[in-house]
């Protein structure tokens, strides 16, 4: 008769302790499911890195990019290395008064329009960082000499325009706005000319 | 005496469950809550392995191309192949390509096959890494192969 009482409250503390248990583990669930949460904050973070990562459009930009600075234009019956003269072009302006293309330019221009801007469809960009040559904006953002554009000192509002040049932003060692970004071999890659960054933006590929 | 002792392992089993209950949630709440920022270094791994592959496989026609219009007169694949050598050497000072490509084109690893009037250009394992080390470099290996006449290029592929 013990032995069977023995067993009647082992059966009964076991119903207790399950739903104990149970209680227990709904509580779990419960927890479990609000700290899932977070991951929409992850998320939301993922698609603000998305609009940087388009490798197959980057790939393109670069290998097109990397043509032309490595060709040659004449300027005054010499061939000159086109990357040679971006760095006159970018030192020229950041010296001159920025009311005109030196002339050297428009062999620059010449040579992208005929041979790598695809019948007007690429555009060449060179970006000169704001406060990075002159120690401000200066007030003009934009000039444009036919194929080439130029984009002079923009203000760091603006870098959402333009990925590429905020993704050498953050790196806070070139730019010096953002310190947060870490500095890699392809950040410094991409900057290119002195103080310029240029790509080609654009259909790309003819 | 004899239904004290058959709680025991009743107790036991509470205990137990109550030990694993609270270890699952030791491990939900020491969980690094930083996962974002791995997953941000494997996207950029990622996504760098596939923007150099991405590059390899525009530039080198490219680079082919280039070397066609500017090889001198005389045997073809002699001045082709000479010419190659040259324009590849002016891209890869400018390049920040992570890969073998320009050094398998300056070690002549690469075969230039002759198909009735058309060559074609094989370059057999290439390679492109991502810049991160450890656990999370990544490498990519393929194959280049560009049909190509004595004037232009043809077709290209893997």
């Amino acid at each position: 008769m013990i032995y069977r009482r023995g067993q009647l409250d082992q059966i009964i503390t076991s119903v207790i302790v399950l739903f104990a248990v149970f209680w227990l583990m709904v509580l779990f669930v419960n927890i479990s499911a609000n700290i899932g949460k977070v991951e929409k904050v992850i998320s939301g973070n993922n698609l603000d890195a998305e609009k940087f990562s388009s490798p197959i459009k980057r790939a393109e930009s670069r290998a097109l990019l990397d043509m032309f600075l490595s060709d040659d234009i004449e300027i005054a019956g010499e061939k000159v290395n086109v990357r040679e003269v971006l760095s006159a072009l970018v030192a020229a302006d950041s010296a001159s008064d920025k009311t005109q293309a030196p002339n050297f330019a428009k062999g620059i221009e010449k040579l992208f329009a005929e041979d790598y801007s695809c019948n007007g469809r690429n555009v060449l960009i060179v970006a000169i960082p704001d406060g990075f040559t002159s120690g401000g904006y200066l007030g003009k953002e934009e000039e444009t000499y036919e194929k080439v554009t130029v984009y002079i000192n923009y203000p760091v509002e603006r870098a959402e325009e333009f990925p590429r040049v905020r993704l050498v932003y953050d790196a806070g060692s070139v730019g010096g706005v953002y310190s947060t970004y870490e500095s890699s071999e392809r950040d410094f890659a991409e900057y290119r000319i002195d103080n310029a960054i240029v790509w080609v933006r654009g259909d790309l590929r003819c | 005496m004899l239904a004290r002792k058959g709680h025991i392992p009743t107790l036991l089993l509470f205990a137990e469950a109550l030990i694993l209950i609270l270890t699952a949630w030791y491990t939900f709440f020491t969980l690094d809550d930083n996962l974002g920022s791995y997953a941000n270094s494997f996207r950029i791994a990622t996504s760098s392995v596939e923007e150099d592959y991405q590059y390899v496989l525009h530039i080198a026609p490219l680079i082919v191309g280039r070397a066609i219009e500017l090889r001198g007169e005389g045997d073809f694949e002699a001045s082709f192949n000479a010419s190659l050598l040259k324009v590849a050497g002016e891209v890869d000072d400018i390049s920040s390509l992570r890969g073998d490509f320009f050094g398998k084109i300056r070690n002549k690893e690469y075969i230039i096959k002759r198909d009735g009037s058309d060559y074609v250009f094989v370059m057999q394992k290439v390679s492109v890494y991502s810049g991160t080390s450890g656990v999370n470099a990544m490498t990519r290996t393929f194959g280049i192969s560009i049909r190509f006449n004595e004037k232009t290029i043809i077709a290209e592929g893997l």
